[in-house]
């Protein structure tokens, strides 16, 4: 090995070839791609055209009383993670209208949220309006919704 | 291109890589544990391999993630100490891009591991461990400057600043005018701050506050893109470029912090920018100044070994 490292042609070949493996694995290919992945990314997220209005997919209790009562991502996903949690609706959303998700998500939470119940909603908001203010939503469908049994934990 | 991959480099310097990459990822996922355990229990239809995974359609039994995950973390700390490392080093390189690229695989990616998998890769495939490490602690002679420690830390530096230029060529490729003159990121904060308070997760108070504040966003989108493509600047021979871009860099995500509640830990650790600089004369100015600390003399036995195992460095004499 050592050798092969002392040939200054040999270590010519080898720099370029890893310099050229990185530089495409790692620049060019995301680059073709254009697509989120891992490791290699070309970050889209951070850089979409993003307006003020956007959808956000979530999921909710209403209590009785017509009171709307956030969940956490745990609560909501298993995972603490909020991009996980929010994609998870978004997909269950596509994938069954959101009901087997809302069964999960009921059957998860406590005793004392029984008789609410669960709604799986996509929201859109003005997000700049919201922080100077105006809260309220400029639309806001519901997918499904169900019922909190309370024998969870 | 040739020449500039091609420096040589003392072993302690990769090894001190080594070390604070390894330790970082180990207590990465000591933090993270939750997550990465949780991810045993996400829903099968959920599943959408990336990466190296891209093939996924089905989850793996829990049991399998859970032994994984801890075969990860003990792999890494057998990584950073440097046992066994002409396995554990390609191991543990590998497990953590498989453990974490399976995180990953249930419909959304998230940002914060891409560079450091990247990082253990040019590490756990090359000679980090011929220093400061127990595998070292046999070598009766020190290993001597080589390419063959300079090359990994160049492909570290490479990978990194393809990690930031692709971002900000991202940037102005889909944002266009409208991510540096308008509102674009101004509406990011905003979305990102309420997605997370509809959610019930933490939010950045600070970021809903500011975006009351348009004309604040464009010279910010204009110094993120600058950031992110001045990474470049850490190509050049000059010192002070590279560290008036690290710091840069650690600002911006310290800034992204702030407003938006996005945690980068690997770059906000500064442990992603320790490839830029000669980190292992830090490393020994702590062990010099321990050994001062504690008064211990040159002529025990334990201070040849400690001087064996450190590069050499000589022990201060009481």
């Amino acid at each position: 090995m050592a050798r092969i490292f002392e040939d200054d042609r040999t270590r010519r070949v080898i720099v370029r070839l890893v310099g050229l493996v990185i530089v495409v694995v790692i620049g060019i290919v995301p680059v073709a791609l254009d697509r989120d992945s891992y490791p290699l990314s070309t970050y889209p997220m951070f850089s979409s055209r993003r307006t003020a209005i956007e959808p956000v997919h979530t999921a909710v209790v209403a209590t009785p009383d017509g009171t709307i009562r956030r969940l956490s991502p745990t609560q909501i996903s298993g995972n603490d993670e909020v991009i996980i949690a929010a994609q998870l609706v978004y997909r269950s959303i596509r994938h069954d209208g959101g009901e087997v998700l809302c069964s999960d998500i009921a059957s998860r939470l406590p005793a004392s949220l029984a008789g609410a119940d669960v709604e799986i909603v996509t929201e859109r908001y003005d997000a700049i309006e919201w922080y100077e203010g105006n809260k309220s939503p400029v639309s806001r469908v519901v997918h499904t919704s169900c019922r909190v049994s309370g024998t969870g934990s | 291109m040739s020449n500039w991959m091609w420096r040589s480099a003392p072993a302690t310097r990769l090894a001190a890589l080594r070390v604070l990459v390894g330790a970082y990822t180990v207590v990465f996922l000591l933090a993270r544990s939750a997550s990465f355990w949780q991810t045993a229990d996400l829903p099968a239809w959920q599943t959408e391999g990336v990466g190296v995974l891209w093939f996924l359609d089905t989850p793996w039994s829990p049991d399998v993630v859970h032994l994984l995950f801890l075969a990860t973390i003990a792999l890494g700390a057998a990584f950073t100490v440097g046992i066994g490392f002409r396995f554990t080093g390609p191991a543990f390189a590998l497990v953590f891009l498989v453990m974490s690229t399976y995180r990953l695989s249930f419909g959304h990616v998230i940002h914060t591991e891409h560079l450091v998998a990247l990082h253990l890769l040019a590490l756990g495939f090359s000679q980090s461990a011929d220093a400061w490490s127990f595998d070292s602690r046999r070598r009766r002679a020190e290993p001597i400057d080589h390419v063959r420690y300079g090359i990994p830390i160049r492909a570290m530096i490479l990978v990194t600043v393809i990690t930031y230029v692709l971002a900000g060529v991202a940037k102005v490729r889909h944002g266009g005018m409208d991510w540096l003159v308008g509102d674009v990121l101004r509406n990011q904060v905003a979305y990102d701050n309420l997605r997370k308070e509809l959610l019930g997760s933490p939010h950045s108070p600070i970021g809903g506050w500011t975006v009351r504040f348009a004309w604040i966003f464009p010279p910010a989108a204009v110094l993120t893109t600058v950031v992110e493509i001045g990474a470049l600047a850490t190509l050049t021979s000059s010192k002070r470029a590279r560290w008036v871009w690290a710091v840069a860099a650690w600002g911006f995500h310290l800034v992204v912090l702030a407003l938006m509640a996005i945690s980068f830990p690997y770059p906000l650790s500064f442990v992603a920018y320790a490839c830029l600089f000669d980190v292992e004369r830090g490393a020994e100015r702590l062990i010099q100044a321990a050994r001062r600390r504690t008064g211990r003399t040159s002529d025990s036995k334990s201070d040849k070994l400690s001087a064996a195992t450190s590069g050499g460095i000589p022990p201060i004499k009481g």
